[in-house]
């Protein structure tokens, strides 16, 4: 089967964004209610550092703060994980596919086996722009193939060329019988002109 | 929306780091007797005490804490457009997908395209194709069925999994 697409963070995100949300509404609303006498007048006039928060800390000093330490240090370490998770590439550059043989070790560019594979397609009639990368598991790689289709071409045999055909002649350079190829589509203006 | 999601996201992420940091440095020095290194927690314990909850400011405060916290909530649950729309493969090693933002000027093209059409809005979404097209005609009998064609017939050709159903309006010359 072929891989799932390009990593992106926007699960993090909504993740992130949810829980931090949840947490400024539930405290609002809990200072909200504090302060319309939810809890009773006499709570309302309370210093905003509860007593029994504070004899909660005291009561519990032996352990508490090591506790607030350990909570602070671990917000940090997931902030950094979310932060790193949005700064991180959609889809890794291209890679050298290294094999190990009884003769030796072959490897090969996958920058050369791109521009190849780009300038094969790049050649198909009806195709406007190419971009390719490859990379990963040298028995198995890992393609993705961004191809602009100009709106007048022959859209359906032109994927189907370059599905098959196409990734076909790379299969067999790169000595491989499946690979695990992303299909980036754009379609672009007609290459013809049109009068109206 | 979504550049707004990635913007949010990125400086709740290195506020929260800073805050986490930060907070676990001056537990650390109070823990062995030094002052504050960044936060004056002192004078903030001291406000916590002599002020309480029936204040306005803790009011104000709450309030923007409820929107601030609802706010973010809407980025964490608005419903985007799809980026790319999944298309059904000629091979099974391949996962192909159609670039939406490109996918509506080229149907924005074929539904100009036709004639009698001078213009067109549309929008692709999950389940659905939008198009408003304004006519250069009073009498714009049948247009609308040739628009939704044309767009059709465009769409059909991608071979989506889930091809949009396309919906016209259009809107005929005023004067």
């Amino acid at each position: 089967m072929a891989r799932k697409r390009g990593y992106k963070p926007r699960g993090h995100n909504r993740v992130g964004l949810g829980l931090v949300g949840l947490v400024l509404l539930a405290g609002g609303a809990y200072g909200l209610a504090q302060h319309y006498k939810a809890f009773g007048a006499t709570q309302q006039l309370d210093p905003i550092l509860l007593p029994d928060v504070r004899k909660f800390v005291a009561d519990n000093r032996d352990w508490f703060w090591w506790a607030a330490g350990g909570v602070a240090v671990l917000v940090a370490i997931l902030a950094l994980i979310w932060l790193r998770a949005q700064l991180r590439r959609p889809l890794p550059g291209n890679g050298n596919l290294d094999r190990v043989g009884d003769d030796g070790r072959t490897r090969l560019h996958g920058r050369a086996a791109a521009h190849a594979l780009a300038a094969d397609v790049d050649a198909m009639p009806g195709v406007s722009s190419v971009a390719a990368r490859i990379w990963g598991d040298p028995t198995r790689p890992d393609v993705y193939l961004r191809v602009g289709l100009h709106d007048d071409a022959a859209v359906d045999s032109l994927r189907s060329d370059i599905e098959t055909a196409g990734l076909d002649r790379l299969r067999q350079a790169l000595e491989v019988e499946h690979l695990s190829a992303i299909l980036d589509l754009r379609l672009a203006s007609p290459q013809g002109r049109t009068l109206k | 929306m979504r550049v707004t999601n990635a913007i949010l996201s990125f400086v709740l992420a290195v506020a929260l780091a800073a805050a986490g940091i930060v907070a676990a440095v001056e537990i650390a020095l109070a823990g062995s007797g030094d002052a504050h290194w960044f936060v004056p927690w002192e004078d903030w314990y001291r406000w916590l005490l002599d002020h309480n909850w029936s204040e306005s400011v803790v009011a104000y405060t709450c309030w923007g804490l409820c929107v601030a916290g609802a706010i973010l909530l809407f980025f964490a649950l608005a419903r985007y457009r799809p980026v790319r729309l999944d298309a059904t493969p000629y091979h099974p090693d391949v996962s192909p997908s159609v670039r939406r933002s490109s996918l509506e000027r080229s149907l924005q093209r074929t539904a100009k395209a036709t004639d009698g059409v001078v213009a067109a809005d549309v929008k692709v979404k999950r389940h659905t194709v939008r198009i408003k097209a304004r006519s250069n005609r009073r009498d714009i009998a049948g247009l609308r069925d040739q628009v939704a064609e044309s767009v059709t017939g465009q769409v059909a050709v991608l071979r989506l999994i889930d091809p949009p159903q396309v919906r016209v309006q259009v809107a005929r010359r005023k004067r």
